[in-house]
Formats: structure tokens, C-alpha cells, sequence
């Protein structure tokens, strides 16, 4: 049942550059189903409009949220400590349908966070997670490796990709340390802000990856032949809609999860539609509500 | 001073066009749907009044995402008036509503005159205890506004509807004229039985990062807070140049703002975007006035309306 409430602050972690999570202590984490997504309220009394955000983790009192920062409200959300307060509403949305057998589960970007809530509650052997990172600031790599086996394909790595990249691997690079001086290889740098880590590897959290490509997820998915019976996706448009032409070429049953600007949040105020390819027998036009019909869309009943 | 603890929410009771509400709190057309989502937070028996979203005599799919934008104190909205249409309207929502003690106005909206008057003598015999006709809404390219901005198109759709209708006819206004007291006397000389104002302003937003509008219909209507003091100064040159009641709306946040409105001259408000700031605020604007007339003694709301003059 979506609720209203004021709720406490129990951590918060920088994970990338503008990317932030924080632990609320919620009722609504016991409630909530992987897809789901709450509303956020800012103190700022000039910033009236909910922030709708995917519930990243959902547990018994506990929520957690995964978000990046675009614009003065998550700005506010990023920065408040242990102890704040903040108003929320929810849960929103329905749920990614429940499948059982192996899954390719693709997040890209900021779509990725609600991808950790559906895989922690699959089994972790039939998990195979896609992630897409425009570049090597990556998050979650790691709490996604313990739960199934998971890709990166990064669009801007800084250096070619060689044939075959796996954790066991050395990455070839240069790093351009701080005197200004080159090291082996093919002179190509890798993009600040991203440290090369303990295992030196050119993105973080590479050790946590079965493999990684250069490029988007489509490219990794048919260059390492990945496959499953059901795709579940999150993320840009543009990736969305080649996940959907993928789909429907491959007959595989694929739900999209999608976004769109919000108001009320709750099915009232018809801002968030999406096109569907049949007439809604809600609206009883080609629009249904993505804050109450979805977020989750079966691929063939949208169009994008 | 005695008299002071008598003071109750019966004490809130108003009459529009010979219609009792228990309080003088509706909710605006476009904030609330029918109330169905809304019914999970607050609880709709409370209200004074529910102005349903513009209902059409066939569904409209309304415009192009993105629909809102956010404002400093508002947003814009340019939905189109996407609905259902009348036939689903009145078999699914006003069916709901029939369950619910609160007066329901059903917004009536069309691109031609024949259009709004068929919806209204569909309209005859349901659930709908008002109408209020929109003929202000910013976000079509036919109908509505383009009603609203021309006296004597104003004039024309005013007397064809209230000729046809069976239930009192309240007449929206557009705030995007050059003389809205002149609208006002308008609707009242053609047989209006009320006025409400304001619908929104033509606004716009710029994303100055993706150098694009922030609306895909790149203009849309203005709500919130930040138009308040324009609406008030509205409703009070409205409320002085007819005698119909005038329902006053335009970024209400609180009692005191609900109150501010009727001192300016409304019988009755509605409280819009507020709604998706904070889904109990109908329910906290009514506590506040409650507040108000026990504070200060008011023992009929109605002695307020118009006593600043």
C-alpha cells in the first residue's frame, strides 16, 4: 500500500562522481518489489515537484537509493548526513514480472541501481548482469558480482579493447601520473577522474567483471554470445529501443522499465506517458502512465 | 467569548449557485483525476468539492512528453487534456465518485461548441452536482482558451451551454487576457451561475544545458505559488464587477493562502498543484482555516468573503 512518510537517514556513500547512496529507515523497503520506485520531496520550498527515484535495495525497515545528481533537488539529497529527515512517498510504480531460468539483466547508467534490487532477488546462478558505463567511473560492480555473473561494456575506456578481457588479465594502459610522464604502450591515456586500481585495471571495480568491452551493451552482449530466456532492461532510451529490436529479432520476452518526467507520481496528473502500440484501457488512447502501468513494460507493448 | 468553542467545521458550510458544500475546499480540474488516486492518501468525503480533469465527448490523447517542467515555485504543465471521453467517464469515474459525500463539478471540455453542449447534456442525469466549462486551458491548438480570449466567442459557448445544461454552469477563466473583470461580466451577462479563475499562464522553460525547450510542446500553462498574488489581484477584480459567486484558485498552499483568497472575494477555492507537493494538503488547508475562524471568532466563513474592499 503506498504511503507517505518522514523517514530518517541512515548512511550515505559517494560512489562516483555525481552518483550517491543513501540508506533510509523506511517501512516501505519490507513492501517494495524489485521496479518499484518512491518519491522524493526536497526542504527547498521553491523545489515543489516530487523526485521519483529507483529503490535500489528493499528490505525489512530499510531502503536504499541509488541516484545521480541532476539538478538542485538530488543535489539537496546528496548531501544530507545520518540523522536528516526526509519526506517520501511510496512504493510507486509496479514491479519487474517475476521469471523463472536464466535472465540477462541490463542496466545502463543510472539505470543500472534498481537492476541490483531484481537480481538479489533471483537466483544468483541465473543471473547474468549487464552493466553500461559511458566511462570508467563505474558503482555497483561489486555488489552486482555477488549476485550473478556480470559484464561491463564501457563506451569510452580510454584505450582499445583487446580480444579477450577477463578478471585474470592484465590491462594494458597508460596512466598519465601526476609529473606528467607516459608509461609502455600505446600512449592512449585513461579518462580522470577514474583511479586505476589495486589490480590495474583501467575502470573500477574490473575485477569484479566476467568480462568487459569497449562500446555499448549490445556490442558486449553479441560479442561474448551472451544469452538467456527473459532480458530484463533499464536505462537511456536509445538503449532501451535496441534492447527492444534485439528482443523481438531473438524471440526473447524482454520488460523495459522506463522514465519520464513526473508530477504527482501517483496516476493522477497524466504527465509520465509512454505510446503503447494497443489503446490503454485506462486512457483509452495509445498512452499509458508509467508512474502507475509501469515503470515496467513488456518490450512489444511500447513503443519507444 | 463564550461563544468561541461553538465554532466548528460546520462553520465552514458555503453555497455556490444554490449548491451546500460542506467547506469551501475543492481540488482543481487536472491535479486530482476523479479522485480514485488520490482516495489512497486523503479522504475525498472531506472536501468540500472534487473538479474532475476535463472530460471530451471522445478520448483525447492529449500532447507529446515531456508534459511538465518544474519552476521556481510552480510548474508548467501542457498535458492537452489527454481523457478518456465522456462514455468511460461516466461509467468509471463518476460510478466511483457515487460512493462519496462531496459535490463533484465535472470540467467540460470540446473543440467546438456542439462538442462542450453534447458532453453537457451527457452529463444531464449523473453523478455531477456542477459543471464548470473550460474555455481556458492554454495547451490545445482548438477549443478552450480559444473560447476564453474572445468575448463574444465567450459570450456564444456561455449561453449554448447554460441553455442545455441541467446543473449550475461555472465558467473557468484564462488569466492570458488583457482585461479579465471584462470576461468575467460576460459569462455573468450570458447566464453564467459562477465564475472560477485562474486557469494557468502561457509559460516557458529552457534547458540551457540541452539548449532545448523543456516542454515538447514548448509552451504550457503556469501553476503554483508563484502566481498567487496575480490571482488574488484577479478573483478581487473579478469578485467586484459581477454578482456570481467567483471560485477563486492560483497556487494555494495553506489555509491562510485559502483565506486570503476569500477576503478577495471568493465563495469558495480550489487548491491545484499543490496537491503533488503534498498528497494530505487539502486536509491540513482545512485544519488551518478550522484554526482561523475559531482564532479569530469568524462564526460563518462567509463573513469573510469580499471583506477586504
Amino acid at each position: 500500500m503506498k504511503r507517505e512518510e518522514e523517514v530518517k537517514v541512515l548512511s550515505r556513500e559517494r560512489l562516483a562522481e555525481d552518483v550517491f547512496s543513501i540508506r533510509l529507515e523506511s517501512s516501505i523497503g519490507g513492501e517494495a518489489l524489485p521496479g518499484q520506485f518512491v518519491s522524493l520531496y526536497t526542504r527547498d520550498r521553491t523545489k515543489l515537484l516530487p523526485r521519483p527515484i529507483s529503490i535500489c535495495e528493499g528490505k525489512e525497515g530499510e531502503l536504499r537509493l541509488v541516484f545521480r545528481i541532476v539538478g538542485g533537488g538530488t543535489h539537496e539529497f546528496s548531501r544530507l548526513m545520518p540523522g536528516e529527515g526526509i519526506r517520501i512517498i511510496g512504493p510507486l510504480g509496479n514491479g519487474f514480472p517475476k521469471r523463472k531460468g536464466k535472465a540477462l539483466i541490463i542496466g545502463g547508467g543510472i539505470g543500472i541501481p534498481p537492476m541490483l534490487f531484481l537480481a538479489e532477488s533471483r537466483n544468483k546462478e541465473d543471473n547474468i548482469i549487464v552493466t553500461g558505463f559511458r566511462d570508467g567511473d563505474t558503482f555497483l560492480l561489486k555488489e552486482l558480482s555477488e549476485n550473478g555473473s556480470v559484464y561491463a561494456a564501457i563506451e569510452n575506456p580510454g584505450l582499445e579493447a583487446d580480444e579477450d578481457h577477463g578478471q585474470e588479465e592484465k590491462f594494458s594502459g597508460v596512466v598519465e601520473n601526476e609529473s606528467g610522464a607516459e608509461g609502455e604502450d600505446s600512449g592512449a591515456k585513461v579518462k580522470d577522474p577514474v583511479e586505476k586500481n589495486a589490480a590495474g585495471s583501467v575502470f573500477r571495480g574490473a575485477e569484479f567483471t566476467s568480462g568487459w568491452a569497449k562500446g555499448n551493451v549490445l556490442n558486449l552482449i553479441e560479442e561474448k554470445g551472451l544469452s538467456a530466456k527473459v532480458i530484463y532492461a533499464c536505462g537511456p532510451t536509445p538503449m532501451l529501443r535496441a534492447i527492444k529490436e534485439y528482443s523481438l529479432r531473438n524471440g526473447i520476452e524482454a520488460f523495459l522499465s522506463l522514465e519520464e518526467r513526473m508530477a504527482c507520481g501517483i496516476g493522477a496528473c497524466l504527465s509520465c506517458v509512454c505510446n503503447s502500440e494497443k489503446i490503454d484501457d485506462h486512457s483509452l488512447v495509445k498512452n499509458k502512465r508509467i508512474c502507475v502501468e509501469g515503470p515496467v513494460f513488456p518490450s512489444e507493448e511500447i513503443i519507444l | 467569548m463564550s461563544e468561541k468553542g461553538c465554532i466548528t467545521e460546520d462553520n465552514l458550510r458555503v453555497n455556490i449557485a444554490g449548491v451546500e458544500l460542506k467547506n469551501p475546499v475543492m481540488t482543481a480540474s487536472g491535479t486530482f483525476g476523479s479522485g480514485m488516486e488520490y482516495s489512497e492518501f486523503t479522504d475525498l468525503n472531506s472536501l468540500g468539492a472534487i473538479v474532475t480533469k476535463g472530460v471530451a465527448l471522445t478520448p483525447w490523447e492529449g500532447n507529446k512528453t515531456p508534459r511538465t517542467a518544474e519552476v521556481t515555485s510552480g510548474m508548467l504543465n501542457a498535458i492537452g487534456l489527454q481523457n478518456p471521453g465522456i462514455d468511460l467517464f461516466i461509467k468509471r469515474d463518476l460510478e466511483f465518485l457515487k460512493a462519496y459525500d462531496t459535490v463533484v463539478i465535472v470540467n467540460v471540455c470540446g473543440k467546438t461548441v456542439d462538442e462542450y453542449v453534447e458532453v453537457v447534456k451527457r452529463l444531464a442525469d449523473t453523478r455531477a452536482d456542477m459543471l464548470e466549462i473550460n474555455v481556458s486551458c492554454p495547451n490545445v491548438k482548438e477549443g478552450a482558451i480559444a473560447f476564453g480570449q474572445n468575448k463574444d466567442a465567450l459570450f456564444n459557448i456561455t449561453e449554448k451551454v447554460k441553455r442545455a445544461a441541467k446543473q449550475p454552469v461555472i465558467m473557468k477563466l484564462s488569466p492570458n487576457v488583457t482585461n479579465i473583470a471584462e470576461m468575467a461580466r460576460v459569462c455573468e451577462a450570458a447566464g453564467a451561475d459562477a465564475i472560477s479563475l485562474i486557469n494557468t499562464f502561457t509559460a516557458m522553460k529552457i534547458d540551457i544545458y540541452k539548449r532545448k525547450f523543456a516542454l515538447a510542446n514548448r509552451t504550457g500553462g503556469l501553476s503554483g505559488p508563484a502566481i498567487k498574488p496575480i490571482a488574488v489581484r484577479m478573483v478581487y477584480e473579478c469578485a467586484h464587477a459581477v454578482k456570481i459567486p467567483v471560485i477563486g484558485m492560483g497556487g494555494i498552499a495553506s489555509g491562510e493562502d485559502a483565506i486570503e483568497f476569500m477576503m478577495a472575494g471568493a465563495r469558495a477555492v480550489a487548491v491545484g498543484m499543490m496537491n503533488f507537493n503534498e498528497p494530505f494538503i487539502t486536509k491540513q488547508i482545512l485544519r488551518s482555516m478550522l484554526q482561523y475562524i475559531q482564532d479569530y471568532n469568524v462564526r460563518d466563513i462567509n463573513e469573510l468573503v469580499g471583506c477586504v474592499n
